[in-house]
């Protein structure tokens, strides 16, 4: 009953809408023209709630192809999508450039000799991939401290232990990310 | 008063047009397209206060908008093609205001085609095979 009344309520409202719009017409021999589209609007509004009643919520939509293309405005509307697009794809890259850092950084954590490091991704902007890492190792110093016997050797051990997280970090980007040696790139703090 | 400042002005452009036509018809048709633009950027605030309402009351009444515009935009093809049409006809050019409204008739036509089509499928739809 409810249903009824509001169906009843909404008529009401349209088909004074309708007489409302029939007074403002002009005296003129399209007057029928409009007469009739008016009269559609009105049997339309009639339709609608009662086939979304009877007929499970079935209401009359407008397909796609019956709404107006505005040629003019196409060019705006093409331009703000671009631009949504390249947000969504700046946001989408950011998050998966962190990702990819805290990937690293967890593996490579585990390469012996390495105390703590720092990565940064380098992507391409336009296709968002991957092209480069850069990683500053924090070593765990493994050689004692340098005195005036064992300086000039235990700076020697160092550079292997080096050169070693160094073979074994590229290896490791180069695998996992199919990268090439010239773009991963490793330092040492305070090299 | 607007009404007054309407008036006014048309019986000032009456006055005008009747000593002009008889000159230069040219400058009257003039004055008489000036006249409707004038009227025109009068009146159109308080026509788009109508569009406002019209638009509102078809939103609580949960019409669906996009036909609602195309009746507006019907209505608008409609007073446009009047006024053109007139305006040939105080020119005494009757064919062209033939035509124009020719055009209008085809133009709202063609745009009360969707609503048409609307209730024709629905209708289909619903009728037993």
């Amino acid at each position: 009953m409810e249903v009824l009344v509001t169906i009843v309520k909404n008529l009401l409202v349209i088909v004074v809408i309708a007489s409302f719009l029939e007074i403002l017409l002009p005296d003129s021999s399209v007057r029928p023209f409009v007469r009739f589209a008016i009269g559609l609007f009105v049997i339309l509004a009639i339709l609608n709630p009662i086939l979304a009643v009877f007929f499970s919520g079935r209401a009359m939509q407008a397909g796609a192809w019956d709404l107006p293309w505005e040629y003019e405005e196409s060019g705006d509307y093409q331009e703000v999508g671009r631009e949504v697009n390249r947000d969504i794809q700046k946001v989408g890259s950011e998050l998966i450039r962190e990702k990819i850092e805290q990937q690293i950084s967890s593996t490579a954590i585990l390469v012996p000799g390495i105390g703590d490091l720092q990565t940064r991704v380098i992507m391409t902007s336009g296709e968002g991939k991957l092209s480069g890492i850069e990683m500053v190792i924090v070593p765990i110093s493994t050689v004692p401290e340098a005195d005036s016997v064992t300086a000039f050797s235990s700076r020697e051990q160092q550079d292997q232990e080096r050169e070693i997280i160094v073979k074994k970090l590229t290896s490791m980007m180069k695998n996992l990310y199919g990268l090439n040696e010239d773009q991963v790139v490793i330092k040492f703090k305070g090299e | 008063m607007e009404i007054a400042q309407i008036v006014g002005l048309g019986l000032v452009a009456t006055i005008f047009l009747l000593i002009i036509r008889q000159e230069k018809p040219v400058l009257a048709v003039l004055l008489s397209l000036t006249f409707a633009t004038v009227i025109f950027l009068f009146v159109i605030d308080k026509l788009s206060t109508i569009v406002a309402v019209v638009t509102e009351l078809s939103h609580r009444a949960e019409a669906n908008y996009f036909f609602l515009g195309t009746v507006l935009k019907i209505l608008g093809v409609a007073y446009l093609a009047e006024f053109g049409a007139a305006i040939c006809r105080d020119s005494g050019e009757v064919a062209v205001a033939k035509k124009v409204e020719f055009g209008a008739k085809i133009i709202i036509a063609v745009l009360a085609l969707p609503i048409m089509i609307a209730i024709l499928e629905s209708l289909m739809e619903i009728m037993p095979r």
